[in-house]
């Protein structure tokens, strides 16, 4: 049983509560569709999804389907009645009403962890701004876990924007929880992790390392993560521009390596990632897309079995 | 002396009740008071507050005295009249304060007193968070019934807005709240997880 109720952020999850959930992961990934379907059979999970979203969405809708559930919610804060100038606080209250879970995106930060505490149902953070990404932290351990075979002793190069991508800040939480692993976080002075966001990480064995050459960083890394620069958090499109393309790993990059190198994502990808490389056996960003489904069918069935 | 524009001093008022007691002091009452009481939270008897008496908040300075109410001692020099907006008074709250007082202490501080007004701890907090230093005396029928330095709270509810304009709290009615650590002081948002230092605090105080 996890230690919380719901999954808004890495900083409430225990050591424990990781491990349960990619144990889960892992049984539910070797467990045949026709069985798992009856799991949450009668349940309901309501998708707000207050901001566009592609894998998420799907893969909550997939895993939720998969594992039995009906599913309701809306796409785009103007699909729902915040258009109409409702709460955010409001549309939790009447969805807690409809669904045994919610799983919410909101542009806004901490809107998940509001929302929990509104609701009487368990909520799923699937991103709240800049701040936290959960799900996607735990389904990148789990697909580093599977690609690596190991979360500690790790080298992990994580380019781009560390600023404003929030995948990262949950990938960093959940990182600490495992002992020796050294991060080092390549950007653009313009997009690199701001200090107190390193002061607040639980910093158990994390080693964190701040550069701009990742060609130096790259032959020792096991794992290289690399992130969008994201755009729409950008208030000058000028500084956009100029920091866009500071960082495209490409083939030849690739090649300066460890053998065991595995290149991650959470994707969507513009243009930090040459094509070329998705034919390499180095590129897992499409298998960790792939893994989301069975997370987030882990949460769903963990987070179905708390009491509020 | 500085007081508050629309406030009328009673007839018989000198100097306040709590530089009445003060001034009278006695060195070994002095004594005693500082081997008893420890330095933080407090609480004395009414008959001991009245007792022993610490020494003298406003020397050469006199506030309209009060009976019962709240007398804000070793304010930050210069933030009383902060401290006064921050606190939402009502139009029919009695105030008087005093800005750069002489303090043995601190060299200068400010001090405000309010009559028939009794502070909350989110009211608290906000005082401790604006001045460090500060010490709250409760005064009913004209004994001290508390007077003890102001904690800053582990916990800071209501006091601040969040910093962070992307914060769901700038755009929900809720109430903020902040995980507070000390030495540096630092603030974390409960919702956004944010950190803010001394100075982006400072102008977050509601």
């Amino acid at each position: 049983m996890l230690s919380v109720t719901d999954c808004i952020s890495f900083s409430d999850f225990s050591r424990a509560d990781i491990d349960l959930v990619l144990k889960t992961a892992l049984e539910l990934e070797r467990t045949p569709e026709r069985e798992k379907i009856n799991r949450l059979s009668g349940k309901t999970v309501a998708l707000a999804f207050f901001e566009p979203s592609t894998r998420t969405k799907l893969s909550f809708h997939m895993a939720a389907k998969r594992m039995g559930c009906h599913t309701i919610g809306f796409s785009s804060a103007h699909a729902s009645s915040s258009a109409k100038g409702e709460s955010l606080m409001d549309t939790i209250r009447i969805l807690s009403g409809y669904a045994d879970l919610i799983v919410i995106r909101h542009p806004l930060e901490g809107s998940a962890r509001l929302a929990a505490e509104i609701s009487a149902c368990p909520v799923l953070n699937a991103g709240d701004g800049a701040n936290q990404h959960p799900t996607q932290g735990l389904l990148d351990l789990y697909s580093i876990q599977k690609e690596c075979g190991r979360l500690d002793n790790l080298h992990i190069g994580i380019v781009g924007d560390l600023k404003n991508g929030r995948t990262m800040h949950s990938l960093l939480e959940g990182l600490s929880h495992f002992s020796n692993n050294t991060v080092h976080l390549i950007a653009h002075p313009l997009l690199q992790l701001p200090d107190e966001r390193i002061r607040g990480l639980p910093g158990h064995g994390l080693h964190i390392e701040k550069t701009e050459r990742l060609d130096k960083i790259l032959p020792h890394l096991d794992v290289l993560y690399v992130t969008r620069v994201q755009k729409e958090r950008f208030a000058d499109p000028l500084e956009y521009e100029r920091v866009r393309d500071a960082f495209v790993i490409t083939p030849s990059l690739v090649a300066k390596g460890k053998t065991g190198l595995r290149v991650f994502h959470p994707l969507p990808r513009v243009n930090e990632i040459d094509p070329q490389i998705d034919a390499l056996p180095q590129a897992a960003y499409f298998r960790q897309a792939k893994n989301g489904v069975v997370v987030r069918e882990a949460l769903l069935g963990l987070l179905s079995k708390v009491k509020k | 002396m500085k007081r508050a524009s629309k406030q009328t001093r009673p007839k018989n008022a000198h100097a306040s009740r709590l530089n009445t007691r003060k001034t009278t002091r006695t060195k070994r009452a002095r004594k005693n008071a500082s081997a008893q009481t420890p330095v933080h939270n407090s609480k004395r008897s009414r008959k001991t507050a009245s007792a022993t008496p610490t020494k003298n908040p406003a020397q050469g300075m006199r506030l309209t005295p009060i009976t019962n109410g709240t007398a804000l001692d070793h304010l930050s020099p210069g933030t009383a009249p902060r401290v006064i907006a921050l606190l939402n008074l009502d139009d029919r709250t009695r105030f008087t304060l005093a800005v750069n007082a002489d303090s043995k202490r601190h060299g200068k501080k400010d001090l405000v007193f309010l009559e028939n007004k009794f502070l909350n701890p989110t009211e608290l907090a906000k005082v401790a968070f604006l001045s460090p230093n500060a010490t709250l005396n409760v005064i009913r029928n004209g004994q001290i019934e508390l007077k003890t330095h102001i904690e800053r709270p582990a916990l800071a509810q209501g006091v601040f807005r969040c910093p962070n304009p992307n914060c769901i709290t700038n755009a929900e009615k809720t109430p903020t709240r902040f995980g507070i650590a000390e030495r540096p002081l630092r603030a974390r948002c409960h919702y956004c997880e944010r950190e803010f230092n001394r100075a982006e605090l400072e102008h977050a105080l509601i």
